[in-house]
């Protein structure tokens, strides 16, 4: 028996070096997968980003290599793909740490790439919390192109950028968890992250968030911009978002997502200017859903704090509470008209609703038989959806009146 | 001589590890395709279900104060006895060598996916069979000092899972696919309690039989709110359409969990807990079936029949091919047929007492 006690022990450090054993020098991680349709019938075009994690430690002799390297070809799917990057790559290919999938336009708006990214996730290394980001252009190339310039490593670019998600609400949470939930409850579009490192020809001037990708007018050596999302309805893209209307899908979900929010409305006194402001949304939205009826009922209450960041007009709206009252009751209708806006165009243009409000209209079933029966993405379609706004003044900022302006310079 | 036998904390330890382990394998598999979001109620009415025999059983104990099988050989007679004990032993036998091979493949596929898997089975094999040939109060301890580590680990899981994005909307419909489907499932995987009869194998190992009755009620009531619990937090978290597909839903939540943004990827942490609280559970049931042997066939010295018992479990277990074979067919075979059998038991001991009781009166 003392025998067996002895060998037990002794054999933890035997076995650890038979099989699984992984050298971190050995492995290659790859930071993003991209995804494209490939000519051949039953493949796919796989992009990897593998990182360089001796890039800019000192001492390691890595200093000057390069960050990351690109390859791009085609398998049959992005999984035994990886041996295939072993003809190029000396090292074990990794997907423990893969951050991003990107997937071009093209590809997400067939059913092909449902197939080939659902089946991906049979492998213990592709995590759930993986973030599905489409861009416009082919996969391939928007991780060529992208070359952020203040992140040296690849991994906290994508890292970063999607992580904004939940201050700016510009772009959605978009993991693959949530693809699948939408996948397999049939219920509710996804967003995913939008985004492209080409400049579009039809460059507009919008306000603060009324963008796609590649349509900001800005000047620099990245040309990565992300922003808005792309729809997707059981797993194939059917729709985009702007930067604005992803804000407002997101404010208009049952749970408080997005943090911090700067937007700006047009000065109700003075048309020339807009009042930024920081929006927030302190809890989460009452949303009610009668079903009883033909004709779904829908009734959402968003409650909103609203903190005054620049009042470039120079009206007073702090310390003037008739002034205040007028700004809250604009920013109100503002608010309700944009959101019926979006509800509309989900209702008729793309017939499902990126809200997440099938979980609510879950509520009122007691089995999944009469819930399935009753097929709430049908009946969204005509449903009657009634938005109330209330928006709640929490903080003017560190200044209290205007800065005095001379009446002569300002013509009202 | 009462120092080294068990009290009523080892058995409730006893019984918190072997059963608090189940919704961490593939049991949810076996429940979430058919019973959805309300899967959490199934450990409540299983727990309701399995009480009613399970008090009967404990009143029995505490008559005739003898454990497991001695209760049915004295009760049913040598014969009859004998039989019912040894179907027991193979029940064991054989559940114990599958659900061990589930957890082989559950290593295999997640975290050792170049080891062969017979090597993690005789691997597990062994050290359990190191443990377990301490005899029961070394069992015990190891299962009371064990405890509290597991159970803070899955609380830490529990804390850290609440800051992903929960929904409980996802409860709903509440019902799932009926209330009638979920009386009947709870019905048929009842015998996920099993243990709180069968651990009855250790009375004899135990300073008194009440401590038993106690641990019993105790270790169910925790376990039944502990597993309902989880499986409301699989259904919050991943939602039921998910889980439906989704194989061995803690492994994912292990994986899904991270401590702010730059400690992710940390589901290896979790995995020595639960290989922890396996191993002991293993142990556990390693020694019940030698055990259990052993009464049957009126031998001595369970831990000299240990070594053929450990043996038998690796070629059983050795014989399914995939978590598929192993878990979805034979587990859930052996899991039905055990559902019928003890809760039928119980009952048919009771009616035999009367019947000694009415016969030995006049």
């Amino acid at each position: 028996m003392k025998k067996i006690m002895f060998i037990i022990p002794l054999s933890i450090f035997i076995l650890t070096g038979c099989w699984d054993k992984h050298e971190i020098e050995e492995q290659a991680f790859v930071v993003v997968i991209g995804l494209d349709d490939s000519e051949k019938e039953d493949g796919v075009s796989v992009t990897y980003q593998i990182a360089n994690p001796q890039v800019g430690i000192p001492n390691t002799g890595g200093e000057k290599e390069v960050a990351s390297e690109i390859i791009t070809f085609t398998a049959p799917d992005f999984i035994t793909a990886r041996d295939l990057a072993n003809a190029t790559v000396a090292r074990k290919v990794n997907f423990a740490h893969t951050k991003a999938m990107v997937i071009g336009e093209d590809f997400i708006r067939t059913e092909k790439a449902k197939k080939f990214l659902t089946s991906g996730i049979r492998d213990r290394e592709i995590r759930r919390d993986i973030q599905v980001v489409v861009s416009k252009e082919k996969a391939a190339d928007f991780i060529k192109n992208n070359n952020p310039n203040l992140e040296t490593r690849p991994h906290k670019f994508y890292d970063l950028m999607t992580g904004r998600w939940a201050e700016t609400g510009l772009v959605p949470l978009s993991d693959l968890q949530r693809y699948f939930q939408r996948i397999e409850s049939k219920n509710d579009a996804y967003l995913a992250i939008y985004a492209t490192t080409e400049k579009s020809d039809d460059d507009k001037y919008g306000n603060e968030d009324d963008y796609l990708p590649g349509q900001i007018d800005q000047k620099g050596s990245s040309r990565t911009q992300l922003i808005g999302s792309a729809l997707l309805k059981d797993g194939v893209m059917i729709g985009t978002l702007t930067g604005e209307e992803t804000r407002s899908a997101l404010n208009l979900r049952s749970k408080s997502i997005a943090k911090y929010m700067r937007v700006t409305y047009k000065d109700p006194f003075n048309k020339k200017y807009r009042v930024a402001a920081l929006l927030t949304k302190p809890r989460s939205n009452k949303i009610e859903i009668l079903t009883q009826e033909v004709t779904p009922k829908v009734n959402v209450t968003i409650p909103l704090s609203f903190k005054i960041l620049a009042i470039p007009s120079g009206e007073n709206y702090v310390t003037n509470l008739e002034n205040q009252e007028l700004l809250r009751r604009h920013v109100e209708d503002t608010l309700k008209k944009k959101y019926n806006e979006l509800v509309k165009i989900t209702q008729e243009e793309y017939k499902i609703n990126p809200f997440n409000w099938s979980r609510v209209a879950r509520k009122n079933f007691l089995t999944m038989q009469e819930y399935e029966e009753y097929d709430w993405d049908d009946k969204y379609t005509n449903a009657d959806v009634n938005i109330k706004v209330e928006v709640k003044f929490t903080g003017f900022g560190k200044q209290l009146g205007p800065p005095k302006v001379d009446e002569k310079d300002e013509g009202k | 001589m009462n120092k080294y036998k068990l009290g009523t904390r080892e058995m409730v330890a006893i019984l918190l590890i072997t059963i608090g382990t189940k919704f961490t394998d593939a049991t949810p598999n076996l429940l979430f395709p058919k019973t959805y979001m309300a899967t959490w109620m199934v450990p409540l009415f299983a727990a309701g279900m399995i009480a009613i025999p399970l008090a009967i059983f404990l009143h029995l104990l505490n008559k005739y104060e003898l454990g497991l099988v001695d209760l049915v050989k004295k009760l049913s007679g040598k014969f009859v006895g004998t039989v019912f004990s040894s179907f027991i032993f193979i029940f064991y036998l054989v559940g114990t060598a599958f659900l061990m091979s589930d957890y082989v493949f559950i290593l295999s596929t997640l975290y050792f996916p170049q080891t062969p898997d017979y090597v993690i089975l005789v691997v597990l094999a062994v050290v359990c069979f190191g443990i377990a040939s301490g005899g029961p109060y070394m069992i015990g301890r190891t299962a009371w000092i064990v405890l509290p580590y597991v159970m803070i680990a899955l609380a830490l899981l529990l804390i850290l899972a609440m800051v992903e994005e929960m929904d409980t909307a996802y409860l709903f419909p509440i019902f799932g696919k009926g209330l009638d489907v979920v009386v009947k499932e709870s019905f048929l995987k009842n015998s996920i309690y099993v243990e709180t009869i069968t651990m009855a194998t250790f009375i004899p190992f135990m300073t008194k039989v009440k401590q038993y009755s106690k641990a019993a009620i105790i270790g169910l009531s925790i376990l039944a709110i502990e597993m309902s619990f989880f499986f409301m937090f699989y259904v919050t978290i991943f939602d039921a359409y998910s889980l439906e597909d989704m194989l061995l839903p803690f492994q994912h939540l292990t994986r899904v969990v991270e401590l702010g943004r730059f400690i992710s990827n940390f589901e290896g942490y979790f995995l020595v807990f639960w290989l922890i609280a396996s191993i002991v559970k293993y142990t556990v049931y390693l020694f019940v079936t030698a055990h259990l042997f052993t009464q049957t066939f009126n031998v001595k010295s369970t831990r000299f029949h240990l070594i053929p018992i450990t043996t038998l479990m690796v070629l059983i277990g050795m014989y399914p091919d995939n978590l598929i074979s192993s878990s979805f067919l034979y587990r859930n075979t052996v899991l039905h047929i055990g559902s019928f059998f003890f809760f039928i038991l119980p009952f048919l001991l009771w009616i035999l007492s009367l019947r000694k009781k009415a016969s030995a009166s006049p």
